[in-house]
């Protein structure tokens, strides 16, 4: 049987509960939205930086390698194949270079791809670079210029690579810049506070990078097939990297959490001239605003709601108890006990009651004052 | 004059220089060698060791690392006193010599030695930025070949670091050493490769009361000169988190309990047909006790923990939460306990059903908005 005194404030308070509930729940949906699409976007941009610092890097490599390729004198000693001629031309250039802007290699090439001069490891030359740099073959082939990664003898690098030509304008071969990939990525790092790892794959990486140190093919840098090479924050990196991430060849995005903090992380495949993948740059931002704001509005979200959902309710109480089911209560009882003859009990005061309830009341006031015999 | 044509060995004339090892450092001036074209004699032969390296140009790279030996954190002073190890590395092609020298591949010069010779040598001129007080304790020199140049200083000092409260006492803090040049970066330029930041790590011996640690990270600042020239700074940070639960005691606990205070005072009335039974009087009392102990507990938290004192945070939102809990309480006693508004105005029925429904709305809402509290400080 339906008790109206629990029943009407337990539905009102119910539709009130739903109505609130579900104002909430698309207030936050609309929020996680937003949160989402600005984390998107923060990725969006981290790939962008990246990217346009690493066409960047090939750019000026390049253009290094051009200017060094054009200067008549350096033409005249690499025409007469003058291998300690060039040596010693450049190599106070190439000191300089690697120590001030990130050039970590320098090499002569005579086609189709036997290195001449490596100013960066000058004892080394004469060894066909073809089979693994299809960039340097291409251009002395198709006698143009061009910019891309690769692993070379010394190491990986963000190469700029231009045919050369004699003073007479003959193809005698070609020269290349490399710029190291740490010095990009610790720019990226103090430009944008961005964190990066570069990880390459360790076959061709011990297979052709003879001259890389043998320290980094640790198990601590190793993550699946590939190798830590170079990170701005190490034990960032390491936490948040682990070899299941790096299974794509075509990158990815990804959030994950170190110490505590979530961070969203990019993957950038690197691919060299042959269009295989030779490693990739993972870069990390601290995602911990957008998340905390999210947590922290769910929770405002929630508190809010309860707070509209205490207030309403009470507000449903006290006037319908208050005004309605506690008087009729009252004379409810008054009512019963005239019925049984019980005379005792006194009218109620009118402020008390509202105009419906105090024609009521009046009624019970004239019964009692004819003495219920009617 | 000090006759010294010093070093050939300096810059400009490279190709010559490869050829020929340098000579052994000495603090004895130099002289060009004759095979040196006049041109550039005229150019070295009044630039002593003492003076920044020129032969790669400037500006000079200074790769900047610290390690974290101890450290302890005074965040009532906004600063942290730490011994750190300050590695500084650059090249000076003047001070390569053969290599067949150092079995060890380096020569390495420590205490009276390393003093005397950094007497002797241009060094990069930095400083704590952030400290006013931190002594170099020791230092290391090592001098490579090929001119590579390893300074290590372990200093000891205070360096003030700000302290974001906010998320108290879920907060995490940089505690950073702020290793500032004193030459313009066209001359000097600080930088930290991955050699810097592997070297930058806190010591495995460090612990520091009441908090763990993170990582370390670090990043490049300027700061600007009187005449408007930028020289670098640079800003290693070790990341460290509160430990939460040793404050849950001294704070929070206090913090709740007082919040019972002003419903206590409305839970010990009881209305019958209309009519409270409690004077209002000594519910009153409770509330201004209660007043009183609030505005205690907050004057000693204050005194104890000044960083959370001011600012937005947790305990500085409880103790509003206090207040305002403590004005309603009164407000509660005064018009409805006291002066019976609501029945005045709406009748005793309305009064009575209020009663019922303050005495359990005011404490859900006075603790869901502490728990609100809390949860925002942990996200």
């Amino acid at each position: 049987m339906m008790k109206f005194r629990r029943d009407a404030p337990a539905l009102l308070i119910g539709a009130v509960v739903v109505v609130i509930t579900l104002l909430s729940v698309a207030s936050n949906r609309l929020f996680s939205g937003l949160t989402s699409s600005i984390e998107q976007s923060q990725l969006d941009l981290m790939q962008s930086i990246i990217e346009f610092n690493l066409r960047g890097a090939e750019s000026r490599a390049l253009a290094r390698a051009e200017m060094i390729a054009n200067l008549p004198n350096i033409k005249k000693l690499f025409a007469a194949q003058d291998r300690e001629g060039l040596l010693a031309e450049t190599k106070e250039m190439f000191a300089i270079q690697k120590e001030k802007h990130g050039v970590d290699q320098a090499q002569f090439h005579v086609p189709p791809a036997t290195s001449f001069l490596r100013l960066q490891d000058p004892a080394k030359f004469g060894d066909d670079l073809s089979s693994f740099r299809p960039l340097v073959v291409t251009v002395n082939r198709e006698q143009v210029a061009k910019k891309g990664f690769a692993i070379a003898r010394s190491g990986p690098a963000i190469f700029g690579i231009t045919p050369f030509k004699d003073l007479q304008g003959k193809h005698i071969g070609s020269f290349e810049i490399g710029i190291e990939f740490g010095g990009v990525l610790d720019g990226i790092k103090s430009a944008h506070g961005l964190d990066s790892a570069l990880f390459l794959v360790e076959a061709p990486l011990k297979e052709f990078g003879k001259g890389v140190s043998p320290d980094i093919f640790s198990d601590q840098n190793r993550v699946g097939k590939y190798i830590r090479y170079y990170s701005t924050n190490t034990a960032l990196l390491q936490a948040l990297i682990v070899d299941q991430d790096l299974g794509s060849a075509d990158g990815g995005k990804l959030t994950r959490e170190a110490l505590g903090s979530p961070y969203g992380v990019i993957l950038i495949p690197i691919r060299n001239g042959a269009g295989d993948t030779i490693g990739i740059i993972a870069v990390a931002k601290d995602f911990t605003s957008t998340r905390s704001a999210e947590g922290r509005s769910l929770v405002w979200q929630i508190f809010f709601a309860l707070f509209a959902i205490v207030v309403l309710s009470g507000a449903i109480l006290v006037v319908i108890r208050g005004k309605l089911l506690r008087p009729l209560g009252e004379l409810s009882a008054r009512f019963g006990a005239l019925a049984s003859g019980d005379k005792s009990l006194p009218t109620l005061d009118s402020p008390d009651l509202c105009d419906e309830l105090s024609s009521l009341s009046e009624n019970y006031e004239k019964l009692l004052a004819d003495g219920g015999d009617k | 004059m000090k006759a010294c044509l010093y070093a050939a060995c300096c810059v400009l004339s490279h190709a010559t220089l490869a050829q020929q090892p340098a000579p052994p450092p000495s603090s004895a001036p130099q002289t060009a060698p004759a095979s040196a074209p006049l041109a550039v004699v005229a150019q070295v032969v009044e630039r002593p060791l003492t003076n920044i390296p020129l032969d790669a140009g400037l500006p000079l790279n200074v790769k900047v690392g610290t390690a974290f030996n101890s450290v302890t954190i005074n965040e009532n002073e906004g600063n942290f006193a730490a011994t750190i190890d300050l590695r500084l590395r650059w090249r000076d092609t003047r001070l390569s010599y053969p290599a067949g020298e150092t079995p060890k591949g380096f020569r390495e010069y420590r205490g009276a030695a390393a003093t005397q010779r950094l007497s002797e040598i241009w060094i990069p001129d930095v400083s704590f930025f952030n400290s006013k007080d931190a002594a170099i304790e020791s230092e290391g020199l090592r001098v490579f070949p090929d001119g590579r140049v390893e300074l290590l200083r372990r200093a000891t000092g205070s360096f003030t670091t700000p302290f974001d409260a906010t998320s108290f006492p879920f907060d995490k803090q940089n505690l950073f050493v702020e290793v500032a040049a004193k030459q313009s970066n066209d001359q000097v330029t600080l930088i930290a490769l991955q050699d810097e930041l592997n070297f930058s790590q806190a010591s495995p011996d460090v612990a520091i009361d009441g908090w763990n640690l993170g990582f370390v990270n670090i990043r490049r600042d300027s700061t600007t000169g009187w005449y408007g020239e930028a020289s670098d700074k640079m800003m290693i940070g070790l990341g460290v988190a509160r430990k939460p639960e040793n404050f849950i005691a001294p704070i929070y606990i206090p913090l709740l309990a007082s919040l019972l205070i002003p419903l206590l005072a409305i839970w010990m009335n009881k209305a019958e047909g209309g009519d409270f039974k409690v004077e209002a009087f000594e519910l009153a009392n409770i509330i201004i006790g209660g007043l009183f102990a609030v505005i205690a507990l907050n004057f000693t938290v204050n005194g104890e923990y000044k960083v959370i004192a001011s600012g937005d945070n947790s305990v500085t939102r409880l103790f509003g939460l206090n207040y305002l809990s403590l004005g309603v309480g009164l407000l509660v006693i005064v018009f409805m306990f006291r002066f019976h508004v609501l029945k005045k105005l709406f009748g005793q029925y309305v009064q009575e059903q209020a009663f019922i429904y303050v005495s359990w709305a005011i404490p859900t809402l006075v603790f869901g908005t502490a728990i609100t509290f809390f949860l925002v400080a942990r996200l």
